[in-house]
């Protein structure tokens, strides 16, 4: 009966917009339009099923992430009256099953061959609804719903546990590189600015670049010598949804990098993570900006949120926590650090790197950033945090970087298709460079976070 | 990493709410209310062995918080996020080729 109802109103309208997002890694996406675009013997509509996982975000938001798809095979389709073509009764069965042994929701795929934002037909709005209350009783306590693909672009309806109407995702993301973002949420694009000749030396970045660039919400771990450059130019460029974690407040030793500190909050010691609030509503008085002065662990629902993390932190470990966070929630992690070494008899020397870390590419570990020689070396200085050395001009360069690798991956202005970022920075001779490994790695694939673990982690009883 | 089989066996039969999950590579065993020696509060609590080496050690066992009473014990691991949870842990190298139900009981010399 509930499936009846469903099915009848919402075949002219689109439900409301719920409070969930849904993220699609787009070598997922890739994987789904090649199998999809097959031509079938008598079928004109390919189907498959797409398994996610899902987390709580911030707000109450649940996040959703594409973890997996399965492909139907010839056979599994059948002829029908009504519809033309209706999925076989295997198919349903091994969808109901993952669905109940996975612990994961199930989507409905199907793909409508043009460019542009697919819409649902009267068919698709009345037989899938069926599909996914099926869906819903053999595992209730996970999202499911109904996806159809473009060329181009998506749309989703979702069920959410214990609710009997779909919604409409607040955003929909095609993670890769650039993003793809379809925000349905209006609310969040209301943060100022956009009437004003402010932007109008950047609007090479594309006609649409402003509102991308205003839409996304940016996550900030490190608010020192590398975040605080990061804080002040994201307000300028006009990211105006920022979420900022520094559980620290200035003092003498970091007066020397720290942007926006004063000599007065040297002496107030003032938390950093007011400082970036009071930088960026300088800029930017409109701009949504949550700061936290404690550690990202105590709120990760935050960061869960972020459409885009940066991390500055001063530690290999810290750098691998943010990583498999933002590998479980399909966010892109762009992470900066330097470092001085000294050597006796010798000069300095300064080097710092980039990275990005893109869902279902490569990650630190296989780039050989994260190392467990680097990670057991840290780990026995565990306690010893006497100042090492930092200055602010190699922050500057490689925040800048970060900035604008950040701004390519919301606007796509370089037109650069799934690029890799891993670069060098030799602050001895002042350059920064693909880092040499980069052209080695390009065959890789990374074994160390399948897309099929994103979302909250599944246990398994341990058997033999 | 993969663990024969017989080691699987052996951890079941002495904790069989044993669950297991993968992160970053690295297989993690989740022992729900664990058991603590006596004296150590509270008496049990949620621990999770990484029987791969971590942070300089062969393996870590890891709890859902400090474990209190007993004697000193340098809990050198706060707050680290495994598997969406927050983990504490005090530094203690067991030997290198325990079997998994030997590298619990190996950890849990050091509270006792």
């Amino acid at each position: 009966m509930v499936q009846k109802t469903v099915a009848r109103t919402m075949i002219n309208s689109d439900p409301p917009v719920g409070p969930c997002s849904l993220r699609l890694p787009s070598i997922l996406v890739a994987r789904m339009r090649q199998d999809l675009s097959r031509r079938h013997p008598f079928a004109l509509e390919r189907v498959g099923f797409l398994t996610a996982g899902s987390g709580q975000g911030e707000d109450g938001e649940l996040v959703i992430v594409g973890a997996d798809y399965t492909s139907l095979h010839d056979d599994e389709y059948v002829p029908s009256r009504g519809a033309g073509t209706r999925i076989g009764g295997g198919a349903i069965r091994r969808a109901l099953e993952t669905a109940t042994q996975s612990k994961r929701g199930v989507f409905h795929v199907h793909l409508h061959p043009h460019d542009g934002d697919p819409r649902f037909s009267p068919t698709d709005r009345t037989e899938q609804p069926r599909f996914v209350d099926s869906l819903r009783v053999v595992a209730p306590t996970v999202p499911h719903g109904m996806i159809v693909l473009s060329r181009t672009s998506a749309s989703a309806w979702i069920w959410i546990s214990g609710s009997p109407k779909p919604v409409v995702p607040r955003r929909l993301t095609m993670v890769g590189y650039p993003l793809v973002v379809h925000d349905y949420d209006l609310a969040e694009l209301n943060t100022g600015g956009e009437t004003s000749d402010f932007f109008a030396r950047q609007s090479f970045l594309g006609p649409d670049s402003q509102r991308r660039i205003r839409s996304i919400r940016v996550g900030i771990v490190g608010y020192g010598g590398g975040g605080s450059h990061i804080g002040q130019q994201l307000a300028h460029v006009g990211f105006s949804h920022l979420r900022v974690f520094d559980a620290d407040q200035l003092d003498d030793t970091n007066h020397n990098r720290l942007i926006g500190g004063t000599f007065e909050d040297v002496a107030a010691e003032t938390p950093k993570h007011l400082i970036a609030r009071r930088v960026v509503n300088a800029i930017n008085p409109h701009a949504d900006v949550r700061t936290f002065g404690e550690q990202w662990q105590s709120r990760p629902e935050v960061l869960r949120s972020c459409d885009v993390i940066l991390g500055c932190v001063d530690t290999f470990a810290g750098r691998h926590e943010l990583e498999v966070l933002c590998r479980r929630y399909c966010i892109p992690y762009i992470d900066i650090g330097m470092d001085v070494h000294q050597i006796a008899g010798a000069a300095p020397r300064m080097a710092g790197q980039l990275f990005l870390s893109m869902p279902g590419r490569l990650c630190m570990q296989c780039a050989g950033i994260l190392t467990e020689a680097r990670l057991a070396q840290e780990a026995a200085k565990y306690g010893d945090t006497g100042g090492r050395p930092q200055v602010v001009w190699p922050n500057g360069i490689l925040a800048s970087s970060a900035v604008g690798v950040l701004t390519d991956l919301v606007t796509g202005w370089t037109r650069e298709q799934e690029r890799s970022v891993y670069l060098s920075y030799d602050g001895n001779t002042g350059t920064l460079a693909p880092h040499v490994r980069l052209k080695y790695l390009s065959s890789v694939t990374c074994p160390h976070y399948p897309l099929a673990q994103a979302g909250d982690p599944i246990f398994k009883a341990a058997t033999a | 990493m993969e663990f024969p089989d017989e080691q699987i066996r052996e951890l079941v039969a002495l904790y069989p709410e044993a669950q297991q999950a993968e992160e970053a590579g690295i297989c993690y065993f989740l022992l729900p209310n664990f058991a603590l020696p006596e004296g150590r509060t509270p008496a049990a609590m949620d621990a999770l062995l990484c029987p791969s080496p971590r942070d300089g050690y062969p393996s870590r066992l890891y709890f859902a918080s400090r474990v209190e009473g007993g004697k000193a014990t340098n809990w050198n691991a706060s707050n680290v996020r495994i598997l969406e949870r927050n983990w504490f842990a005090f530094s203690w190298k067991t030997r290198d080729g325990l079997r998994l139900a030997q590298m619990i009981g190996a950890h849990l010399d050091g509270l006792r």
